[in-house]
Parts: C-alpha cells; structure tokens; sequence
C-alpha cells in the first residue's frame, strides 16, 4: 500500500474543516446581520459572502462526503453481483468518476483564470470571485485523487479475488 | 446539400418566458426567421433554461449558447464602462435609457465587448422607490429597509436607508412580512413579481432614476460564419427591436403603475425643492464612480458626459 | 443524429447507468455533459459542466440546505428531538404509528417555515429517524414518512414552487399561498390516516406503546420547554418579519447551539460530529441539485420537454383528457428530472392550453406543485429519498422507496380530490380577496 494512499483520505478530512468553519461562518454572519437590521443597520453584502461561503462548504467536503461514502448511490442491483464482479464494477466506476472529477477541476481553473483576467466581482462589496472558483477546482481535484485510491483499492481487490 | 438546411441558433434569456422582454426577444428571433426565409432557425430558452442569469453572457462567448440576454450588471468588474450606464442620472423612460445604452455603446466601443458580436441593447425605465410606509421626505426613508443590489444599494444608502440584498424571488415574502420595508426598482416590477400586492406607496422619483443595462449578443464565430446577407438581417431587426425594446419597457411600466393604482396603491410625487435635495443626495454616487473609474485609467469622465449628452439628446425634460 | 433521439438515448442511459452503483450525481453530471456535447460541442459542455457546478454551489437559495441540516443536527446531538420525541411518546406512543404520525405533525410546523422539500426532509430525517428507531420503529415507515413530509414543506407556505408559478404565469403569489394551505393540511391527515391504517395492518412497523398517565404526560413536557421557545422563536421572527425563511435556518442553528451550550447538554464531541454530518449530507444534495442541473440542461437543449408539451398541446382532446396527459407528464418527468426546471421548462407551453380550456389558473399551480411532489419520493431520481438515505445511511435505498408507496398514493388521493373538488384549493384564497 502507497503512502498517498493513507495521505489522502487524511487530507480529505483536513480540508472538510475548512467547510465546517465556512458552515459557521455562514451562520454567525447571517445571524449578525439580521441582529444588526433589528438597529437599523446592516452587513453590506451577506447575501453575496454567504452564497460564495457556500460555495467552499460543498467543495471542501467533496472529498471528506466520499471518503465517508456519503455520496448516494443505488446499490441493490450490484449487490447482487459476484464479489470479484462488484470489485470489477467498483474499479470502473471509480476510474469515470475520477475522469469526470478531473475533468471538472481542469475547467474550473479555467474557468476562474478567466474570471480573474476579467476582474469579475460581486455586485454589492465588490468581492472578487476567482478564489472561490479555484476553491472548487482543489475540492475537485481532491474528490478525484480520493477516487483514484479507492480504483486502486477495487482494482486489488479486484486481483485477489480472481487469484483465489 | 448545405445550403437547404437552416443554420441553427440557440437564444438563451434570462427573463421568465411570460414576460414582455422574453416575448419581444422571442418575437425578434422569429422576424429574423422570417426574413431570412428559413435559412435561420433560433430556438429560444427563456428563464434561464439553458444558461443562469449571471452565466448567459460567459456561455455566449464558450459556445453554450449561440446568442444571450442577460444584464451587464451579473458580471460586475467585467464590464467597467458599461457599468456607467446603471447609475442614478435620471432616466426618465424606458425609451430613453435604451436610446442612451446603444448610442453610448457605439461612442465608447469598449474592448471588453470585442470577444462577441453585441446586436443591440435596451435598459428598464427609472428605478423607483417603492414602500410599506409613504416616503415624501429623506427623512422619512432614514433608516428604512430597502432591498437593493449593486449600484442601487449604494443609491439606497446615499438617501439614508439600509440596503438589504435578496434574490428578486424572495422580495415578495420579504415585502409581505416587512423583512425589508422597500424596494428600489422599476415600477413593472410591481406587476411582473406582484410585488404590488405587498407595498402600498411608490414614490416618484425619476431625477435619481437608475437603470439596468442589458445586453444582447452573439458568439463571435457564429456570427462570423454568416453570410453576408444574413447578417444585414440581424443588423436591421436589431436595429428595430431597438425602439421595440424601449417601448415594451415603457409600457410595462404602465401596467405595473397600472396595476399598483387598481390595488389602491398611491404615488407620491416628490416636492420640487425634495427632488433637487434627492439629485444632490446620490450624485456623490456617480461622482465615486468617477473617480475610481479614472484610477483605474478608464474614461470615467468621459463615460459620464457621454451618457449626460445622450441624456439631453434624446429627451431628458 | 436529431437532438430528440440523442435526448431520448440519454433519458435511457440515465435509467439503466443509475443503477451502477456510481453515486448518482455524478452519473446525472457525465450523462448530461456528454448528451450535451453530442447536440453543441465538447468545449461548451465542459465548460457548462464547471459552471454549472459553480452557480449551484454558489447558489444563495440552496444555502438554506446546509443551515436548516445544522440546525436538525444541533437539534439531535443535544438530546433536544430526543427529549421531544419523547414527550410525544407519552402522548401519541400508544397508537399504532404514533410517533411517525407526531413526525407528519413536526414536518407540517417545519414546512410553515421553510419553502424548500429538500431541506424539510433533511432537517426532520436528522432529527426524528434515529428517535423512530429509538422506538423500534421499522426503517421502511420512519423514512417514508420523512422522505414523504418533504413535500408539506412545499404544500404550506412559503413555497419556492408557488413563488416561481406565480411569475411564470401572472398570477398572485399571495393567492397560491393561500391555496395551498387546506390542500397542505389535508395532505397531513392523509398521510396521518395512511400511517394509522399501514400500521394497524402490520403493527410491527410501528409498534404502539403502553398508553401513559397524564401526569407522566405533564411531566415528559417539561423537556420540551426549550425546543417549542425555539420554535416560537423562529416562527415569531418569521411573522413579525425579522428575518426571511432563508435566514431562518441560520437563525435556528444559532439558537439551538446557544440552548445547547447554555443547558450543557452537547460536548464538544457532539458539536464536531454536528459540524461534519452536515458538511457531508449537504454537500451530497448539492452534488445531486448540480448533476441534475447539468443534466437538465442537456435535456433543455434536446428539446424534449417542449416537444412533449407542444405535441400534447396539439392534439385538441377533450379539457379532462388534456389535463390527465398533462399531470402523467409532470409524474414521468419528475422521475428524471428537478421540479422546478421542469416547471421552467413546460409551464409556459402548458399554461395557456390550461387557461383557454378552463381550468383556474390558481388551481392548476396546487396540482402542479402536488404532482411534482410526487417526483421527488419516486425512482430513479427521487431527490427527497437520496436526501433521506444520507441520513439514515444504514437504510437501502430500495426500503426508502418502498416506505414512501403507502405516501405516494396519499397524495394521488389528493390530486383526485382536487380534480373533483377545486374548491379545496380555492376556497380560502377567494374568502381573503
Ligand atoms: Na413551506
Ligand atoms: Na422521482
């Protein structure tokens, strides 16, 4: 077993605690913000911080929600399979959404060296959006590399089974 | 062979289908088939359907969709100059602040827009107060919630209330529970969201009117790729949706009016002396804007006495 | 290849690869950018793909999900449902069902705050299904139940569905409000009357329990003094016009945490555990809404809800026959697709065939907004019932599915009730205006 096979589920929970602390973040400001409008006051702009906040919760639990399985699935048909079988489709499975991962990781830092170029901001505070663009991407990317662990783990279990 | 088969377009709006402005977009797409005689066809996907609001002008320019409408003002800092045209400076109709938008696109021909064909562009008529509580006075608005976005936030905030922003969606509920006492916006939007059913004052205010500049365009490959006759089609439809545009803003503007006078709604006209005391209120606004704008080593004052000029060109009392 | 063959092959892909065990947004975001790809080009559909991940985790409205689930988990990891469930234990235990009728009651109070399905089932699921099991609640009732209550949420206002009708079609968003209110409470009693006649036919789905003393009842209520300050809390601060629903759920958290903390009654522990189950299930439903987003998309640009819509249209069949074919499409539609862009998608086609055949329009927005409900509980894509399975993460999908039937023909009840009785819906709002 590789050492960054180890490394990156750990790294995966490590970066779920940025979106716990976004998850907080979101709570205090809008709790802040409403407590501010009963004194006729108000936080320019929390309705923009807490869409992009939201925005890093769902990226940095991307790998942390895989790592623990979270994302669903409809398993009763494979269930049903051989175990080598299941291991098989396990492995493929893994292999496309890795792609599909790391497909959207490479888009999404297009996508915010664009909007860096381009200097787009939000419409209120003027917030820039690129970095949470890119914090998409290195959910993305995380996502996929967790994916690529768990191909290499079906993929061996894939070969035990056939040489037993 | 090539030349019987329609050159597919694909029209992203980002208004909902049922509304004027989706219509009239609609209606352009189907003239430019009619006069093309069926060598283009344009499917049109309003609501958003293809591309979200913010995203139909990226998705133009990456080939999502062929042609887009959508606001400059969804993609803040991409558009510098063009963000001129949104400031309170008064428009008095839907008409003119279309007339003013394309005049002021051709006199400032702003790179940004190179990477797509711009067909043409309208603008709302004025953004207007519209409260729970009758506003005569800047006094009476101090402290006041009003929903707004962007510029207007900070018009909101220059007449000494609070801006509170919100997805036009939530504003009804927001009105009705008295989550925001206010809303900036033009008065179709009273009938357009029913937002008429939840406030019961509209104050007059055109003189610090601000508009929403929309846009729209086509990819630039697509466009390239047309023959030369088509082309003067486009040009020419555009060219007459123009008007259309501004008219259709105008009387959707009669129907919101229209329709908030048949809830029992009034309309407040603000005194002369009040009005000029709102003009000097927000033109820090426009002054700022100014500023950073020639920071930036943009034409910001240029960009604000070419719109002054278009102002008083096309009709500004 | 047309558009409409490539869209019918991806409808078929997206039936049959969404049983490969592959988490189900991700199969809804490959079938959808490759469908789209196959009609435009790769380049624009990868760089949809980026964008429409972007724009949903980015999305404002959906960050109601990730507070009201924080809100749901503080509520459980400091004993506040427990101490709730069981005091409706004492009250209702002894019915057969009990506690998954008290569920119904819990979701339709949720509902009057929240405007979204999926946050409602999300939010009751954390709080009431580990409570059921408590009881020895069979898991096919308890998470029915919860994947079912979802669509109270968006029966009683306020409603995002409502909200998007009422501008699509010009009609009065306070009215439909209003409309959906005895519909909504009637769909309660149903689904009441259904639990209560589900379990007297196999009582070991929710087994009743000793029938308890008033006083033991009284007493039981005084663990419940924080949760219904709470709720006053949240429901006051909603009517007297504080905060908006959206807020509401960041409102909640916060108070739920306070009370904790205050009461001593979460650790640490308990807080982290709070922090990284919500983490996890919302960015699962986000993950779904983003893959159904890129699939939608793919559908849009294929065409066939408006081919459909149109086709339909076209026919010139008799008013009842037209509006059957109309609520069968929304039934199948909603199998694949999200409600509110199949909404986008074939209201404007369907509502002016609607109106000219008769029908009122306000009425109409409660069938829809019924019909659609409908999808969210039905497979393959049956957004409240993945919502469900990411809480109760020991449950198969296939039970959850099973346990929402006995619900979905609840609510067919009250679509035909609503078709032979419009006043249901009508009545209130014309009693108002
Ligand atoms: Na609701
Ligand atoms: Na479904």
């Amino acid at each position: 077993m590789l050492r960054i096979e180890k490394n990156i589920p750990a790294i995966a929970e490590k970066a779920n605690w940025i979106a716990a602390a976004a998850l907080i973040l979101m709570m205090l400001l809008t709790t802040l913000d409403v407590l501010l409008r009963l004194f006729k006051n108000s936080i320019p702009g929390t309705y923009e911080i807490i869409g992009l906040l939201g925005a890093v919760v769902a990226s940095f639990a991307l790998g942390y929600t895989s790592v623990e399985k979270g994302h669903i699935a409809v398993d009763f048909l494979v269930m049903r399979f051989s175990p080598k079988a299941q291991a098989l489709v396990g492995a493929i499975n893994a292999l496309v959404a890795a792609a599909l991962f790391g497909i959207i990781t490479w888009q999404s830092l297009l996508y915010a060296l664009d909007l860096l170029k381009k200097g787009q901001v939000t419409p209120t505070v003027q917030l820039p959006i690129y970095p949470f663009v890119f914090g998409i991407a290195a959910g993305c990317g995380l996502l996929a590399l967790v994916l690529m662990v768990e191909f290499l783990h079906s993929l061996r279990r894939f070969r035990d089974l056939k040489r037993s | 062979h090539a030349g019987d088969d329609p050159v597919k377009l694909t029209y992203s709006i980002f208004f909902p289908p049922a509304h004027g402005q989706a219509e009239l977009g609609t209606a352009w797409a189907k003239e430019i088939e009619k006069r093309s005689g069926g060598k283009i066809k344009i499917d049109v996907f309003a609501g958003g359907t293809l591309t979200a609001a913010p995203e139909v002008y990226d998705g133009v320019v990456n080939g999502i969709s062929d042609i887009g409408m959508s606001c400059f003002a969804y993609t803040r800092g991409r558009f510098p100059i063009m963000e001129a045209l949104d400031l309170p400076v008064g428009y008095p109709s839907g008409k003119v602040a279309t007339l003013v938008a394309n005049g002021y696109y051709k006199a400032m021909k702003p790179q940004t827009l190179d990477e797509v064909k711009v067909l043409y562009l309208h603008a709302h008529g004025p953004g207007l107060l519209h409260t729970k509580k009758p506003v005569k006075t800047m006094e009476d608005l101090k402290g006041m919630k009003i929903r707004s976005t962007g510029f207007s936030a900070k018009v909101v905030e220059a007449l000494g209330a609070t801006p509170v922003a919100m997805p036009q969606g939530e504003t009804y509920e927001a009105l009705q529970k008295g989550v925001v006492d206010g809303t900036f916006t033009p008065i179709e939007t009273l009938k357009g969201w029913k937002q008429a059913e939840v406030v019961k004052y509209t104050t007059d205010c055109p003189d610090i009117g601000y508009t929403t500049a929309m846009f729209v365009v086509m990819n630039l490959k697509k466009w390239n790729a047309l023959p030369d006759d088509i082309k003067k089609i486009f040009a020419a439809v555009s060219e007459e949706w123009i008007a259309k545009h501004g008219e259709a803003w105008d009387s959707l503007d009669q129907e919101g009016k229209d329709f908030a006078l048949s809830l029992k709604n009034e309309i407040i006209a603000l005194a002369p002396a009040e009005n000029q005391r709102w003009v000097s209120a927000v033109a820090p606004v426009i002054d700022s804007f100014k500023k950073s704008a020639n920071e930036k080593g943009l034409p910001g004052d240029k960009a604000i006495a070419e719109i002054q000029r278009l102002l008083q060109e096309h009709g500004k009392k | 290849m047309s558009p409409t063959v490539i869209g019918l092959i991806g409808l078929a892909a997206l039936t049959l690869f969404i049983f490969s065990r592959m988490p189900i947004g991700f199969v809804m975001a490959i079938i959808g950018v490759t469908g789209f790809a196959s009609i435009v080009n790769w380049s624009a559909a990868l760089n949809m793909l980026a964008k429409d991940f972007f724009s949903t985790f980015n999305s404002y409205s959906l960050t109601v999900v990730p507070l009201f689930v924080l809100m749901g988990q503080l509520a459980y990891h400091s004993g506040l449902s427990r101490r709730l469930f069981a005091a409706a234990y004492k009250f209702i235990g002894h019915l057969p069902g009990g506690l998954a009728i008290a569920t119904v009651g819990a979701c339709s109070l949720f509902a009057a705050i929240c405007g979204s399905t999926n946050a409602t089932a999300a939010t009751m699921g954390a709080t009431t299904l580990p409570e059921m099991k408590r009881y020895n609640y069979k898991p096919e009732l308890a998470t029915g139940v919860v994947a079912a209550g979802g669509s109270l949420g968006i029966l009683i206002p306020p409603s995002v569905i409502f909200i998007l009708y009422g501008i699509m079609t010009e009609q009065s968003i306070g009215r439909l409000f209003m409309a959906g209110v005895l519909p909504g409470i009637l769909l309660a009693i149903l689904f009441a009357a259904t639990i209560l006649i589900w379990a007297a036919l196999r009582p070991e789905i929710g087994p009743p329990g000793p029938r308890a003393s008033w006083r033991e009842r009284i007493v039981s209520l005084s663990g419940t003094v924080e949760t219904l300050l709470l709720f006053l809390g949240v429901m006051g601060g909603l009517f007297a016009g504080i905060f908006t629903p959206t807020e509401g759920g960041a409102i909640g958290a916060f108070g739920t945490l306070v009370f904790a903390v205050i009461r001593r009654s979460i650790s640490w522990r308990g807080i982290v555990q709070a922090l990284f189950e919500t983490t996890r299930i919302s960015c699962m439903i986000l993950v779904i809404v983003a893959g159904a987003t890129v699939f939608g998309h793919f559908l849009a640009i294929s065409r066939i809800p408006h081919d459909i819509a149109g086709w339909i249209t076209g026919l010139n069949l008799p008013a009842a026959v037209v509006m059957l074919l109309i609520v069968l499409v929304y039934l199948i539609g909603g199998c694949f697709i999200d409600a509110l862009a199949l909404i986008m998608l074939t209201v404007p086609i369907f509502f002016p065939v609607v109106s000219g055949l008769g029908f009122d329009p306000i009425w109409f927005g409660v069938v829809i907004v019924l019909v659609t409900q409908m999808g969210v509980i039905t497979p393959p894509v049956g957004a409240n019932v993945y919502v469900v399975s990411g809480v109760a993460r020991d449950v198969p999908l296939e039970v959850i599915f099973r346990g929402c039937v006995p619900f979905l023909l609840a609510i067919l009840v009250l679509t035909v009730l609503l078709v032979f009785f419009p006043q249901l819906a009508l009545w209130l709002p014309a009693l108002l205006h």
